[in-house]
């Protein structure tokens, strides 16, 4: 039995991590970005210069040949699926019994062809890191598109490398389409508060290049130009299926995959950011680029893939986190960016601190159904529970100190929470 | 004016937490690091080998030069000129005041990191240098009261419990707290919250180490190699104190068997009793060895019973303890763990092998603290379910070279005899993944609980 996984990432080594706990079936690792598995969210800390590249290696380099894992440094081109075989772009050639797609994702475009422009990226692959290492010498000014969660990030790596640049967002608040509107306001005023050149309500609409290709300025709808000699579109990602198209396996916007992670091909699955589920489970988006998700589904693929009668995947209660500046953020079950009259939600806010805690709760029957906090630490085996149990938030409420995960001695904030639900209530 | 405050950013590193510290060479192991740990590792041999170098006046001769300097201030607290030993303390305490205040406004936003901060400067300047100072000026034994043995290692010498016993009530006061220290109200604490109370709350070498050496944290090697050579290194130097302890000890019963409350024949019995105990434990707890190899554990028993026969039967004999040269040993480790290892390596390797090599590799009060908080206590560090991004920063801040990250990543909790306490590790995760906890009995404890 050979398993061969396509894609080194958090996705692909969770398959080859969890398959080799259950069998001893032989596995191989194909990548073309680095032979070896590195923490994808913490390129940004190699750039700013708190972490070596090998440190943030999460497995200590004798666990592949002591794993029996082969790795294999190229881009699979080609898929013959009659034959179970698939092609390098080297040209060699490996021959599977099943194959497992981990392909990750790839930088949204703006659709203007900018990155046929030199001095324009997107953020995500270690050579996007390289490439920005070398360019962040010599430029003058960088510009930063997209109110995201990687803008963020790229912005605070140009702070600690004191690189001047501008980071443009077309919502009118940092984060305003996947936080909710009190939060989106406390995280935009914190990077206010950074003293950084950020514009709200700016839409990029064209580039300007010189005679070498090279990326001059960037232009704003206003017809304004400003210039820029690097710019990283950071919009979002998309699954990065694009040559899978001339293959045999099914695909929209991602690889089509069933409850199994299974695709149209019987005998090759798919995990990770490249995953658009037919089905999605309940509450859950069908394209998913997440970390977290891309280990949960490695590591149910690897328990099942040699399974006969494997149960569906299931990915539990929602959960998600990320840090803007200085100012953690964590989110657990359904937490939307508005509320309609079927949610009811308990928010307190630190009156000079970048902290909140929100609670949502379903309007009708007041059942727990997700929370998310800012400059806080909540336990997710605790949140897990009460939504999992449907517990109502009056029992919620007394007992939110459970869930506290804040480092011992932190001011706690539970009693002002208490205050606001009894006084909104009552 | 801006480079008033440029410099005033650099020196408090305002805001900054550890950005840019591959890149100086200064904690890179770069040039300028290496310069330090030179100028560091020179300083120590010649304090300790060649204070006259320093300007030590020689027997009642007027001190010159550097150590002239501190006469002011040695005879405003003792009444003396200086000695190398008050120019150290002085110097040790106020780089520790000034990296403390440094350290306190870098995590000025984790009240733990505050309140642990401060409660290091206080132990150092009151107990490790203004107490001390005050007992000798009032013509008592002078003695650092949180300093226990085994750290201390001549608190059993023959001279230091001459000078104790003679010393009326408040030296046996001194003697008392001593032995208490070590064998109550440090298992008791190191119970309850693990080694931290000690090494990264009152501990002098933690105090320089945390504050001082905390710009050189990351440099301290987390291979799965040097974890391997810290037990080589550490339990060793544990066995040698004791070992050192019990023959000094031998000798100063033999020369004077009946001469204090207890006998020559008291210790005897205490210290078969207790070696007796110790084998004991190790037989029927098996919880004990636990993660030690069959044939580790029976070597490790029968090293146990064999010392114990050979120390009765040379007590039978009339021979000193395993016929080992009391004087020589204690010599020797004076030199070279004393000196060498605790003064020299340990705190001039601060640039190049991170601030904890003396904590790590060396201390025996590490040692003991650690196989208690392995086994017996209620701290551990809690991993937050499965929010952990394998990113490495819990890892590479880790002053003891813990890989934090491999428990982290794994939704493991982390019970490890090295691990003092300090929190950086929960304070630099970027998703809230790690908290320091006192929680229910931590053997075996592989589950989140509460």
């Amino acid at each position: 039995m050979h398993i061969v996984i396509i894609g080194n990432g958090i996705s692909g080594v969770s398959v080859a991590k969890s398959l080799r706990e259950y069998s001893d079936a032989e596995i191989t690792i194909v990548s073309s970005e680095s032979i070896s598995f590195f923490s994808r969210p913490a390129l940004m800390y190699v750039f700013m210069g708190k972490m070596r590249f090998k440190d943030i290696l999460p497995l200590p380099s004798d666990y592949w040949v002591k794993n029996k894992i082969k790795q294999v440094y190229g881009a699979a081109k080609e898929i013959d699926t009659e034959n179970q075989k698939i092609i390098l772009d080297n040209g060699s050639v490996l021959s599977y019994d099943k194959l497992v797609l981990a392909l990750g994702s790839q930088p949204k475009s703006l659709g203007l062809g900018e990155f046929n422009l030199e001095g324009i990226q997107g953020f995500y692959s270690l050579q996007d890191v390289e490439k920005l290492q070398d360019s962040s010498k010599k430029i003058k000014h960088a510009s930063i598109i997209g109110g995201g969660l990687i803008g963020v990030e790229l912005a605070e790596m140009f702070v600690s490398r004191g690189i001047s640049f501008t980071f443009w967002v077309r919502e009118k608040w940092f984060g305003s389409n996947f936080l909710p509107k009190e939060e989106a306001e406390m995280v935009t005023n914190h990077l206010i508060s950074k003293n950084i050149n950020i514009k709200f309500e700016r839409e990029i609409i064209g580039f300007e290049a010189d005679d070498s290709n090279m990326v001059k300025s960037v232009e704003l709808q206003s017809g304004e130009k400003v210039d820029s000699d690097l710019v990283c579109v950071c919009i979002g990602v998309e699954p990065k299926v694009d040559w899978l198209k001339s293959t045999d396996v099914q695909t929209k916007a991602g690889v089509l995959v069933n409850a199994h992670l299974q695709t149209n091909m019987p005998s090759i699955y798919a995990v990770g950011d490249c995953v658009e589920c037919i089905n999605p489970v309940h509450g859950r988006k069908s394209i998913e680029t997440l970390w977290y998700t891309g280990r949960l589904m490695g590591e149910y693929l690897g328990k099942n893939i040699l399974h006969e009668n494997p149960p569906p995947y299931e990915p539990g209660i929602y959960f998600n986190s990320a840090k803007f500046f200085d100012v953690e953020y964590q989110i657990y079950g359904d937490v939307p960016t508005s509320f309609s009259e079927s949610y009811g939600t308990v928010f307190w806010k630190h009156p000079t601190n970048y902290k909140s805690i929100r609670l949502v709760f379903n309007a009708r029957n007041d059942e727990f159904i997700g929370c998310c906090v800012l400059g806080i630490r909540f336990r997710q085996e605790v949140c897990e529970k009460w939504i999992k149990e449907k517990w109502k938030i009056s029992e919620v409420l007394p007992l939110l100190s459970e869930a506290n995960f804040d480092s011992e001695f932190s001011t706690r904030y539970e009693r002002e929470l208490l205050d606001i639900y009894n006084n909104t209530v009552i | 004016m801006t480079s008033i405050l440029k410099w005033s950013q650099w020196l408090f590193n305002f805001e900054v937490k550890n950005e840019g510290v591959w890149f100086k060479s200064l904690s890179n192991r770069g040039v300028v690091g290496w310069i330090l740990a030179l100028f560091l590792s020179f300083g120590y041999i010649t304090l300790y080998f060649f204070p006259a170098w320093l300007g030590l006046g020689a027997k009642g001769m007027p001190n010159t030069g550097f150590i002239a300097w501190f006469d002011p201030i040695s005879r405003f607290f003792n009444g003396s000129a200086a000695s190398q030993w008050f120019v150290y303390g002085f110097l040790y305490t106020l780089i520790i005041l000034i990296m403390g205040v440094k350290f306190i406004i870098k995590y000025k936003n984790n009240n733990y990191q505050i309140i642990r901060t401060i409660s290091l400067l206080f132990f150092q300047l009151c107990f490790a240098f203004i107490i001390p100072e005050i007992m000798a000026s009032l013509n008592q034994p002078a003695m650092d009261l949180k300093n226990m043995w085994p750290l201390n290692y001549y608190f059993f010498f023959d001279w230091n419990i001459k000078k104790l016993l003679s010393s009326g009530y408040f030296g046996l006061f001194l003697m008392v707290w001593g032995i208490a220290l070590t064998f109550i109200i440090s298992p008791v604490l190191t119970y309850f919250y693990g080694k931290r109370w000690y090494c990264s709350w009152v501990c002098g070498c933690g105090g320089l180490a945390e504050t001082a050496g905390d710009p050189f944290r990351h440099l301290s090697d987390n291979s799965e190699t040097a974890w391997k050579w810290e037990r080589r290194i550490i339990y060793p130097i544990l066995f040698l104190v004791c070992l050192m302890t019990l023959t000094i000890l031998d000798s100063f019963f033999r020369k004077n068997p009946e001469t204090y409350w207890i006998t020559f024949s008291h210790f005897k019995v205490i210290i078969l009793l207790l070696l007796a105990g110790i084998i004991a434990l190790g037989i029927w707890q098996k919880g004990w060895l636990k993660g030690l190899s069959k044939w580790s554990k029976i070597g490790f028993i029968s090293l146990g019973i064999i010392l114990f026969i050979t120390i009765a039967f040379s007590w039978s004999y009339q021979k000193p303890v395993l016929l080992i040269n009391a004087l020589k040993l204690r010599e020797w480790y004076g030199f070279y763990v004393g000196a060498i290892f605790s003064g020299i390596i340990g705190v001039g390797f601060y640039p190049l092998m991170g601030s904890r090599v003396w904590c790590r590799f060396g201390c025996p009060m590490a040692a003991i603290l650690g196989i208690q908080q392995r086994f017996f206590s209620r701290f551990r560090i809690t991993v937050n379910g499965g929010q952990c991004i394998s990113c490495g920063n819990c890892s590479t801040y880790c002053e003891m070279g813990i890989d934090v990250r491999a428990y982290a990543q794994k939704g493991e909790n982390i019970v490890r005899a090295s691990c003092v306490g300090c929190g950086i590790c929960a304070e630099v995760c970027p998703r809230g993944v790690l908290k320091l906890e006192n929680g229910p009995l931590s053997l075996e404890d592989g589950k989140i609980r509460f």
